[in-house]
């Protein structure tokens, strides 16, 4: 077939990941992978010389849990992986990097060879994480045209769905739309405003050690405890059985989802029990990690500088908000039915594969029929020293939830008579207490003219991106130094290393990727 | 009927799934009420609910004996293999079960209004279609039609190529084999692929072989290595074997990905962790590929071409995934397997378009049809007859396989004897030229033919083969008034009022409660059927015990038998049941005798024949079954269609009935009274564990 490559999105989770296409319609598709899933968990498996990525890996996690390499996308930014496997360190976003390596071969055979791609990443990920997955894409043997936020895919794939990508779509008031989406690993509320064919966030926030994981591990143990009461033994204690029960309670899940009770099975030591569980019990063993949902959310709104009655909509998102216990929270703070049009696990990897064929159309010179604003969701600052108190404290230079792209001044002083030097420290954070920030890198501007007085001013300039990137400029005013610096973080990997991982995983001849 | 939503099922041996047509012509998976795209051909009968899908499987470990799997298998058979909860239920209606959970689900989704196509393996016969057909309508579906797994296959890859647009379509024709290894079934077909035309060129295939026999070789494996350190074997006990099949099945599955497994066994208190490597499990399964292999070959043989005419390999079913199919492809073809459609979802899609073809064929829903649909069958059809050299029964065949649909052929048959008063005409299915080897799939008989007909006096044979597969049969005496017209009057298989009632029974919500009340109604109605003579009151025993599975339905509801003959007259279909005609006729011998016009010989054929269905498996009292069995074809049917030269086919013949029907009468007579008295002894004895007469 010698048909151009379709544009492809995807959906880079923390514990599972999916991939869409567009079809010949222009409609967004999901793709199977080789096992015929839709959703491929997020796992590696280093099984003596083959990598295996996906169900196999999740059954071994829990046989072989030193092997597997799981929810890598939490350890994203980090210089490695939380745990060695098999005496290596691998860095986050090789093991990202297998994950979607996967996805490229099993859809490949399917749809041909393609390489350009879109990846999303949650909404609060910052730069420094953004660079890690675009690096990802590459060592998979991708060319990724861009990365966007999960809850504006969403968003996008929910405005397809309701026909405001169409001619007529222009028309269309003005919507504000909060997306919930929680996953199976992350939680994420987004605030937007979808204005015609624009996509614009209002306010992000998020939990990222909260998600559909954290339900399961409940039921897991309320069906360990009716069997224990029943066998007095514990199948938790085994590690086999425990995966077994993790994965039957995962499954029970869903069903509870639709039914009022269901029957956990559990074969532990040749005992054999049906463990009931209903819904109810299941809501109220559940009942804090929704409060903290609801917390966030509430957070979220107040940020936009919006009340619930200013919402058009509640826009489900995320496997985990099958749960009528989701559904019936929203309902009640909002007034109105969530919405669940879209589908809740697939949504994402079709809004990146609309945005895809966005940029696909553009790039052959056709007119774009959506635009995407995004705001950024966290402060960015640079480190002072409190005059008084002499404590680090985070200046904000970029509040968040501001509209990107940007550019914002900042005004601070030198310290001392005579300071030759100066030491700029970007910290990303909310905290007025620099510690409590994430420090995403520095620069120093060197060789100031002696003899400058204390207090003198010093301009920082940000300048942020749409893609999340940032610039910084220093200037000294009165003197003649200026530096600007686009920041690389501390924490990347060198073009060598990506290319050799490149060349390891998918094969592929290094490119002029930077 | 203007807006009916085309659905296409796979109902499959261990997984089913449905997928629709949008209003764009394009499909999408229906995904069932637990969120899943695929559900688990599994029945778990409860008490009060009878459960289908992933909560089914989950409950093989704990109840064996109330989870019904791998069904399929058994269609076409009385009964499902295995007993559940001690009765033996007839698979069509396990498989309604799950049609109806499949019909339930896309209800919520797309309401009510939807039309469905079934598939099935192409290599089904007309007793697995029609019991297929059946379990739909039990199910309350709207069953436009019974489709092909292949067929299905490659109209969803037309779809992913655009083949289904005459537009949108690569403008060369391509030769695509599908090789789809199910669950339980394994068919490959050749297709040829033309813009806007899918035509079937041949097709073949083993209706019991499939992912699960390669599972079996795993357990089997694995319990004897077991055994060999622990000295037990874990298939003893169907919990155990039941949670040895499970693992067994993980780790296939994982040796798909991985080189090597350990199995879990867990028996009697012993743990055992087995290890599997892949290439053990090839070794282990070697032949089971072979037989694929060998039929692949067989195929591209019966369709006079080679592997270099094959432009694509299409793999279907999700045993496809095992990487020795793929492997073994490449070798015998030299090409790399297409993996253009998802193995898991191909056939349902396809079946989904196809009933968008067939609603759109009707003036239904969307506009014309973009693509034609051409199929063939997959057995030979013939009718049995005598050979005058040898003087043996041979099975001459009308049409042959592979043929495309519709067919039509006629053949000339003789009578084989001088004042032939009547003709057997026994409907054959299968490629031997041995009607022993044949599956006798139904008969007619033409009665009255005048006196004084010489031998060898021409009998002209009409089949017709429509695309559905059903096959209608017309035969005629020429320079006679006598034709007889049937569509397949089948031996074995439900009346349609069976199927209405268990259809009834399926629309409210039952559990295995009500399955087993409507079997101990039937049980107690059947001896007490009345009747208004004493030939016509044993007759529906007979129907009952030994003969035909399904007929007890009928009449034990007191469906009134003038509603039965004319459900006879007007369709024609399986109408097996022996009672009705009888009744019709005034309940004396002599009703059984000539009856005119064929739509009461009909059913009239199938009298000589309910006897010989004891098919059944039914361990109906053994005293009476000799007495059932000789009124059978020995005496009846010797007289068959005597075939000569393919020319000058010799004839059937049946013969001097009056005689003859007299005996017949009397055996039936004589096994009703034995049948009828053990079976109240058995009644009376353990009338809990009688197993039941369908």
């Amino acid at each position: 077939m010698s048909k151009q490559p379709p544009a492809v999105g995807i959906d880079l989770g923390t514990t599972f990941s999916v991939v869409a296409m567009l079809n010949e319609a222009g409609q967004p598709e999901t793709l199977v992978n080789a096992e015929g899933d839709r959703l491929t968990p997020s796992l590696v498996l280093f099984d003596n010389d083959q990598v295996i990525v996906g169900k196999e890996a999740l059954k071994a996690l829990a046989t072989e849990a030193e092997w597997v390499a799981e929810c890598s996308k939490r350890d994203v930014g980090h210089r490695v992986f939380h745990k060695a496997i098999g005496g290596k360190q691998y860095p986050p976003e090789v093991i990202e990097a297998f994950i979607l390596n996967k996805l490229r071969a099993d859809t490949s055979a399917r749809i041909g060879d393609y390489e350009k791609v879109v990846i999303t990443v949650p909404a609060y990920f910052d730069e420094v994480r953004r660079k890690a997955t675009q690096d990802a894409g590459y060592m998979a043997g991708f060319e990724v045209m861009d990365i966007i936020n999960e809850p504006t895919a969403a968003a996008v794939a929910f405005g397809y769905e309701k026909g405001f990508l169409s001619p007529e779509g222009r028309t269309h008031k003005p919507e504000i739309v909060l997306v919930y989406d929680l996953g199976g690993g992350t939680f994420d509320v987004t605030v937007m405003e979808i204005h015609g064919r624009e996509f614009r966030a209002l306010a992000t926030d998020g939990d990222v050690r909260l998600g559909g994981f954290d339900w399961d591990q409940r039921l897991v143990d309320l069906a360990a405890e009716g069997f224990a009461r029943e066998h007095f033994l514990d199948p938790r204690e085994d590690a086999r059985a425990a995966g077994k029960l993790w994965r039957e309670c995962e499954e029970a899940k869903r069903t509870l989802s639709v039914r009022p009770k269901t029957f956990i099975p559990i074969d532990f030591m040749g005992r054999t029990a049906r463990v009931e569980i209903t819904r109810q019990q299941f809501e109220e063993a559940t009942q804090d990690l929704l409060d903290r949902t609801r917390f966030t959310t509430e957070q979220t709104l107040r940020a936009a500088g919006l009340t619930w009655e200013k919402l058009d909509r509640v826009l489900l998102v995320g496997g985990a908000t099958r749960m009528p216990m989701v559904r019936q929270m929203l309902q009640k703070l909002s007034g109105k039915e969530p919405d669940a049009s879209v589908e809740a696990d697939e949504a994402v990897a079709h809004g990146a594969a609309l945005h895809a064929g966005l940029l696909l159309a553009k790039s052959q010179g056709k007119p774009r029929i959506f635009k995407i604003k995004n705001v950024n969701s966290h402060s960015l600052g640079v480190v002072g020293i409190d005059p008084l108190t002499k404590r680090r404290r985070n200046g904000i230079v970029i509040p968040r939830n501001t509209p990107l792209p940007t550019t914002a001044r900042r005004i601070f002083r030198t310290q001392k008579e005579n300071q030759r030097s100066i030491l700029v420290e970007v910290v990303e954070g909310e905290s007025p207490s620099a510690d409590d920030c994430t420090q995403i890198g520095r620069c120093s501007v060197r060789g100031l003219p002696p003899g400058l007085p204390a207090k003198s001013p010093v301009h920082v300039y940000f300048h942020y991106r749409t893609n999340g990137r940032l610039k910084v400029r220093v200037e000294v005013p009165n003197t003649n130094t200026q530096i600007e610096t686009e920041f690389t973080r501390e924490n990347s990997l060198p073009k060598e290393h990506l290319d050799g991982w490149r060349k390891y995983i998918c094969g592929k001849e290094p490119t002029d990727y930077a | 009927m203007g807006k009916l939503k085309p659905i296409g099922i796979d109902l499959g041996t261990t997984n089913s799934s449905a997928a629709w047509v949008d209003h764009t012509g394009r499909t999408a998976m229906v995904p069932n009420s637990e969120g899943d795209i695929l559900t688990p051909s599994v029945v778990f009968f409860d008490d009060y609910e009878v459960v289908v899908g992933k909560e089914a499987r989950a409950a093989a470990i704990l109840y064996p004996d109330r989870v019904a799997e791998c069904v399929k298998r058994d269609m076409g058979q009385p009964v499902y293999s295995k007993p559940i909860r001690g009765q033996y239920l007839p698979p069509e209606v396990i498989q309604a079960c799950i049609l109806r959970k499949l019909k339930a689900d896309v209800l919520h989704i797309l309401g009510p209004d939807t039309a469905v196509v079934i598939t099935v393996p192409a290599y089904f016969d007309e007793l697995r279609r029609k019991a297929t057909a059946d379990a739909g309508e039990m199910a309350g579906l709207r069953v436009l039609d019974i489709v092909n797994e292949p067929t299905a296959a490659a109209l969803s890859f037309g779809e992913a190529v655009g083949f289904l647009t005459p537009s949108g379509a690569p403008k060369e024709e391509m030769t695509v084999m599908v090789y789809d290894l199910g669950g339980g079934t394994f068919d490959v077909t050749l297709l040829h692929l033309a813009p806007g035309n899918i035509r079937t060129i041949a097709t073949d295939g083993d209706v019991q072989l499939g992912g699960r026999d390669w599972d079996l070789r795993l357990v089997d494996y694995v319990a004897e290595q077991f055994k060999a350190a622990h000295g037990l074997d874990p298939r003893q006990t169907a919990p155990g074997l039941q949670r040895l099949i499970e693992a067994c099945v993980e780790a296939k599955h994982t040796l798909s990905a991985r080189m090597k497994t350990k199995v879990r066994v867990v028996h009697e208190g012993r743990i055992a962790d087995i290890e599997v490597t892949r290439e053990k499990f090839e070794e282990l399964t070697a032949d089971l590929l072979e037989r694929t292999a060998y039929t692949c070959r067989q195929l591209l043989a019966a369709a006079k071409m080679d592997w270099r005419q094959v432009n694509r390999i299409l793999l279907v079913g999700g045993s496809t995934r095992m990487p020795m199919v793929s492997r073994m492809l490449k070798q015998l073809s030299g090409m790399e397997p297409d993996h253009t459609v998802n193995p898991d979802e191909a056939v349902a899609r396809g079946a989904a378009q196809y009933a968008a073809y067939l609603l759109a064929k009707q003036g239904g829903v969307y506009t014309r049809p973009s693509f034609e649909v051409v199929n063939v069958n997959a057995h030979s059809l013939g009718v049995e007859g005598i050979d005058p050299d040898t003087l043996r029964k041979t099975n001459v065949i009308l049409i042959p396989r592979n043929t495309p649909l519709p067919a039509r052929f006629t053949e000339r048959f003789a009578t084989k004897t001088d004042n032939q008063r009547s003709i057997v005409i026994q409907i054959l299915e299968g490629e031997s030229s041995h009607p022993s080897d044949c599956t006798p799939i139904g008969r007619t008989v033409i009665r009255d033919l005048p006196q004084g007909l010489p031998k060898g006096w021409p009998v002209e044979v009409t089949f017709e083969y429509a695309t559905n597969g059903r096959l209608s049969v017309r035969a005629v005496v020429p320079g006679t008034q006598s034709e007889v017209q049937l569509e397949l009057e089948r031996d074995r298989g439900y009346t349609s009022e069976g199927v209405a009632r268990w259809r009834q029974i399926m629309a409210g919500s039952p559990g295995f409660g009500d399955f087993e009340r409507l079997l101990q109604e039937l049980l107690h109605l059947g001896p007490a059927q009345p009747g208004a003579s004493a030939a016509v009151r044993p007759q529906a025993p007979v129907g009952a015990e030994a003969g035909n599975w399904a007929t007890p339905i009928g009449p034990a509801e007191g469906y009134p038998p003038a509603g039965l003959a004319a459900a006879g007259a007007s369709q024609a279909v399986v109408g097996t049941s022996p009672a009705p005609p009888v009744p019709g006729g005034g309940g004396k011998p002599a009703s059984v005798g000539p009856l005119a016009g064929p739509a009461a010989s009909v059913p009239m054929a199938t009298i000589l024949q309910s006897p010989v269905a004891p098919a059944t498996p039914l361990s109906s009292p053994p005293q009476a079954s000799p007495p059932a069995s000789p009124p059978a074809p020995p005496p009846a049917s010797s007289p068959t269609l005597a075939a000569t030269s393919p020319s000058q086919q010799s004839l059937a013949a049946s013969e001097e009935d009056s005689l003859r029907r007299v005996v017949i009468v009397g055996h039936v007579v004589a096994a009703l009274l034995g049948l009828a008295l053990g079976y109240l002894i058995l009644h009376i004895m353990r009338p809990e564990t009688f197993p039941l007469p369908w």
